[in-house]
């Protein structure tokens, strides 16, 4: 079996909101991930580090097109 | 009586069992379908956090927009047995019989829930009920009890039998025609079924259908089946074969009022059966019903003269021993010894599984993936057996998952993650039932966690951390993510 490659723990919970349409059919949220994944990349690139203070970063699936974009003023 | 029930019901034609998605398949072959059959338990949905069941309203308006005439069919409430319909779900029956405008409703000649000092419970498989004069007296006063209840005339249909034949019981045609005559009730004859149990050793055709009182068939059921591990399985898996075809062309003249014939299919098996195939079948059961003829031939039907009319086991002993063995639970007597020395049992036994395990795999979709994917599948068919060994089947889909969840939790297997994916598995089909949002915590990253078992794929890269994924409601087919209630019938 292929081993596991366990990361560095990211800093600051990070949400996403999905809706259950797409939680309920693979194929739509394999590609919701998908994009959700690499919103969380460019967001993490773009603000860079924040010392370890925790930051909520919120991420929402619209359910028709499966683009993420990132909540304005997470909770 | 019964031909004057029988005159008053319209003739509905040939039809197909209806499942969720198969309008494409009616459109394309609109003038071979004129009735669709419905089984209203895949319209019902268990609540979650509740003992309640509710019809699902969009599965059941899907269903009434079709223009095709409907039959319902039950499977979740058989009338073979000594524990009665329950007043609930007979409630929800006669509720799908009157919007869905049916001019009979049928259900089967079997048990699937017993009584014991445990309470109520439900055997996970239509059983095959005691064929004596106390088990027709047993099956009577269950019918009387749905007919009580629901607003259209009833039928029974001849059910499945796996068992060999005991010499201390009716023979089965006899069984069903004295049941049918007793409670004045039509029959669904399921040629399938009877065929099956004549592959498998049961009474040979031409003497089932003698001891039938003919004339209150008021609709055939056929299938195809498979042969497996030296059985003939009733798997509604495709193509009918030859010889029931055959049988339904000779039989059908002499059904003076046959209303119906339904082609019983599984979804799972359309693609392999393939649109082509499908529309020859509905051909060739449309010249079946051009056979029938509007005389009666009345014929006197044979009866036996059982040498003791009510042998032991009682039918609640045989119910209740038969129940025992099929979900493992615990039967020294000795007709439980008798039993399992019956082939029969093993081929109950694991078709009973195969649905226990396919409502699982399929509700938990993610979880069983990754124990799958971490530990193999023999692992999984372990604590499945595990599972089974120790917990009754349920009805629902719903309850078998949860309980299933609950025996992991309790297990604690090595698997990793799966604390976590379970609970997104269970909030999925909570949001979708209920509406209302619903957070999982996870320690690693959801992300490439679900994405790969989404995929099917082993998650092999992971970040720890805090994350948290929301689920919320908007427009989903429940019935993609939980369907109804599931039954071998």
């Amino acid at each position: 079996m292929a081993s596991r490659t366990v990361c560095a723990k990211r800093h600051g919970p990070i949400r996403v909101t999905l809706p259950v349409s797409v939680a309920s059919d693979l194929e739509k949220l394999e590609r919701a991930l998908a994009n959700a994944s690499q919103a969380v990349e460019e967001r993490d690139r773009r603000s860079g580090w924040h010392g370890g203070f925790m930051q909520v970063r919120e991420f929402v699936i619209d359910p028709a097109s499966l683009e993420v974009t990132e909540a304005a003023c997470p909770q | 009586m019964p031909a004057v029930t029988a005159m008053r019901l319209p003739e509905v034609g040939v039809g197909v069992t209806w499942f969720a998605g198969m309008e494409p398949l009616l459109q394309a072959n609109a003038e071979l379908v004129d009735v669709l059959e419905i089984e209203p338990q895949t319209l019902w949905r268990r609540q979650p956090h509740a003992r309640t069941v509710a019809i699902d309203t969009a599965a059941l308006e899907a269903v009434q927009r079709q223009s095709h005439a409907k039959l319902v069919h039950s499977v979740g409430l058989p009338v073979g047995g000594t524990v009665p319909p329950q007043s609930d779900d007979v409630k929800l029956l006669s509720t799908v019989a009157l919007e869905l405008d049916t001019p009979w409703l049928s259900e089967h000649l079997s048990f699937n829930c017993v009584e014991d000092e445990s309470g109520a419970w439900h055997t996970g498989s239509l059983l095959p009920p005691r064929q004596t004069l106390a088990g027709v007296e047993a099956a009577v006063a269950s019918i009387r009890a749905l007919s009580a209840w629901v607003p259209v005339p009833v039928a029974i249909e001849t059910g499945v039998n796996y068992l060999q034949p005991r010499g201390d019981e009716l023979p089965d045609g006899e069984f069903v025609g004295r049941v049918a005559e007793a409670a004045d009730c039509g029959i669904l004859l399921d040629l399938h079924n009877v065929w099956t149990n004549h592959q498998n050793g049961r009474q040979p055709l031409g003497d089932y259908i003698d001891q039938l009182p003919l004339e209150r068939v008021w609709e055939l059921h056929v299938a195809g089946g498979y042969y497996h591990r030296g059985f003939w399985r009733d798997g509604h898996s495709g193509e009918v074969p030859a010889d029931v075809l055959e049988l339904a062309a000779r039989i059908v003249p002499r059904l003076v009022n046959l209303k119906a014939i339904i082609f019983e299919l599984f979804p799972s098996h359309l693609p392999q059966l393939g649109a082509r195939v499908f529309r020859s079948q509905m051909d060739s059961l449309h010249r079946v019903w051009d056979r029938r003829c509007g005389t009666a031939v009345r014929k006197t039907w044979v009866r036996s003269n059982p040498p003791e009319p009510n042998p032991a086991p009682s039918p609640k002993e045989w119910e209740r021993t038969l129940a025992c063995l099929t979900v493992h639970k615990r039967c020294d007597s000795p007709l439980a010894t008798e039993l399992r020395k019956d082939r029969g049992m093993a081929v109950i036994r694991e078709m009973v599984e195969k649905l226990r395990g396919s409502m699982v795999v399929r509700t938990l979709r993610l979880s069983s993936r990754l124990i799958i994917l971490e530990r193999g599948t023999a692992y999984l068919e372990q604590l499945l057996a595990t599972f089974w060994r120790t917990h009754p089947p349920q009805a629902f889909a719903l309850d078998e998952a949860e309980a299933f969840a609950a025996f992991l939790r309790e297990e604690k297997p090595y698997v990793p993650f799966l604390g976590e994916v379970l609970e997104y598995d269970r909030a999925v089909i909570a949001v979708a039932l209920d509406g209302e949002e619903r957070s999982i915590a996870f320690g690693a990253d959801p992300l490439p966690l679900l994405r790969a078992l989404g995929a099917g794929r082993r998650p092999t890269e992971i970040t720890t951390g805090e994350f948290e994924i929301r689920l919320t409601p908007d427009l989903v087919n429940s019935q993609a993510v939980l369907p109804g209630m599931e039954v071998i019938h």
